[in-house]
């Protein structure tokens, strides 16, 4: 479905191993999630098939319960589907696998006992690289978010901003093909989270990297997504998918332009439309 | 960091003279103590034999650091404590971790050590008297047995507490499951079985002395019980002093071990 060719910098992906699946290197395959509790079976995400480009970024929307962190968790393999499955290339991914897809969580994740370096590290860690190479690959991905002097700070002692800089990063140690952000920014003010999304964004579409982030931020969703899910709740569900087609990396100005309030105000009539009384939380 | 620098800021002078604000009335504390018990030990006062005076406990203490008694017999209560704790700490924290990996284990166990953690050890302490007799290692053991449920307790509670996010962050990031116990759960847990430890420092300390005191023919604990069975009463308060310099030491140097861990 979306097999356009984005014009911007993405890397070149080898076109044999997306023919497969006409273009998409990323299928969700009417994925399902249903969790049993004590009052029975509970249906978080009731099936989403969704076809994602190599270097595609998608934001998915959503209200609270709509399930898209339970399906951004079945991505990555930390939840089995219930129904479906996810192929990356013709692969099922059954458990997480932090080479293929690897996570950003909402705030503070960093381990509090490790320091901000060991805390970039901590997947290289898993994976048996020397304590050397690791920390000296850590080292160079947090030059490159300006944390270098923090390398042997503490999470405590950095700022939230500072934390998902370094949390960010540490996804990126694993050098992935899928970054699955699980609302990255969600515990920052209005200020921080405008400008770390902006140098985010700009810093992760250089990789090339398929990014699917999850956000309650109307704003945020556009900003980042080459198309953006919304989803709806009870139980979870795609509404509709919008694509946004200015290129990557996008600039502040973006925010200014027709398209973005275009589709800013789209989502939000969408959204005001079916949440009878329940407050969208963006922003 | 703004909260750094200001801390940092506060070393400067303002805090040079609340620091010697501190140590002023600090030591106004000590003199009033000092100068209670010397009116209390003075002239009309409480008898000797009851509260001796600050000068005869001074000079007890002068003649008990020279003899070579004492120091055998405060070797012999170190050397206790610190066999002691060894043994009541790794059995503790081996029992904590074998017992917190699976929440089984954690929920049979569980109650068992929170009761041998809540009960006043000392009752144990006749039976370690009947099987091990009066020598050192009646009081090993029973002492071992104080620093062992605390921190076998803490380390299974720290275990349990481990906040789901880290487990999660854990997998994601492809720990095995012997990564996420040592790596994730253990590191989470720290902090816990580490007050386990503090706490099982100083039950091991109580439980040496006491047992001396008990039931024993050396370590400081029985120089203690000893002289005031027999009213030199200063000399019990010389040996007092020594065995509160002696415990003040060992947390001192226990406080700076633990605090390595930390990092």
């Amino acid at each position: 479905m979306n097999g356009k060719a984005q014009s911007t910098a993405y890397k070149a992906e080898p076109s044999a191993q997306n023919s497969e699946q006409g273009g998409a290197a990323l299928t969700i395959k009417g994925v399902g999630v249903d969790y049993s509790t004590a009052e029975g079976t509970f249906t978080a995400v009731e099936r989403v098939d969704l076809d994602i480009a190599a270097g595609e970024f998608v934001s998915i929307i959503g209200p609270s319960g709509c399930g898209k962190s339970t399906l951004l968790h079945s991505i990555g393999g930390l939840i089995p589907p219930t129904r479906g499955e996810v192929e990356f290339r013709g692969e099922v991914i059954g458990e997480p696998h932090p080479d293929r897809a690897a996570f950003v969580f909402q705030d503070y994740s960093l381990l509090p006992w490790k320091t901000t370096l060991d805390n970039v590290a901590l997947g290289l860690q898993f994976k048996g690289v020397s304590k050397g190479e690791r920390r000296a690959r850590a080292r160079d991905l947090l030059r490159t978010v300006r944390l270098e002097a923090f390398a042997n700070s503490y999470p405590a002692e950095l700022s939230g901003g500072m934390q998902q800089r370094a949390a960010v990063v540490r996804a990126l140690a694993m050098d992935p093909d899928i970054l699955l952000l699980d609302e990255p920014f969600g515990a920052l003010d209005e200020h921080s989270r405008r400008q770390l999304g902006v140098e985010m964004a700009e810093l992760l579409t250089t990789t090339g990297k398929i990014l699917i982030l999850i956000t309650h931020s109307l704003d945020e969703a556009v900003f980042w997504g080459d198309r953006v899910v919304v989803m709806g709740a009870s139980p979870g569900h795609v509404k509709e998918v919008m694509e946004i087609s200015a290129p990557r990396p996008r600039a502040v100005d973006f925010m200014l332009t027709d398209e973005f309030v275009d589709a800013r105000r789209h989502l939000l009539e969408l959204s005001r439309h079916d949440l009878d009384g329940e407050p969208e939380p963006a922003e | 960091m703004s909260a750094i620098a200001r801390t940092a800021g506060a070393k400067g002078s303002a805090g040079f003279q609340y620091g010697l604000k501190l140590w002023a009335l600090r030591a106004l504390l000590v003199a009033i103590i000092a100068g209670a018990w010397s009116y209390a030990a003075g002239p009309g006062g409480v008898a000797d034999i009851l509260l001796p005076s600050i000068p005869q406990v001074a000079a007890e203490l002068g003649s008990l650091v020279k003899d070579p008694v004492i120091w055998r017999a405060a070797g012999l209560t170190l050397g206790e404590m610190a066999i002691a704790f060894v043994l009541g700490a790794s059995l503790g924290i081996v029992v904590g971790l074998w017992a917190g990996r699976r929440n089984l284990r954690a929920r049979v166990t569980d109650p068992l050590l929170a009761w041998g953690y809540i009960v006043p050890s000392v009752v144990f302490y006749p039976l370690f008297l009947l099987w091990f007799g009066l020598g050192s290692s009646s009081k090993v053991l029973y002492a071992a047995v104080g620093a062992f449920f605390p921190i076998a307790f803490n380390t299974i509670r720290g275990l349990k507490s481990v906040d789901p996010k880290f487990v999660r962050l854990g997998k994601a990031f492809g720990a095995s499951k012997r990564q996420l116990d040592v790596s994730i759960k253990l590191g989470a847990a720290m902090p816990m079985v580490l007050s386990g430890v503090r706490i099982g420092v100083a039950l091991t300390t109580i439980a040496v002395i006491l047992g001396e005191m008990l039931a024993a023919s050396a370590g400081l604990g029985f120089e203690l019980a000893k002289s005031f069975n027999v009213l030199q009463t200063a000399r019990g308060f010389a040996v007092m002093v020594i065995l509160m310099v002696l415990v003040g030491l060992v947390q001192l140097v226990a406080n700076r071990a633990l605090s390595h861990f930390r990092h």
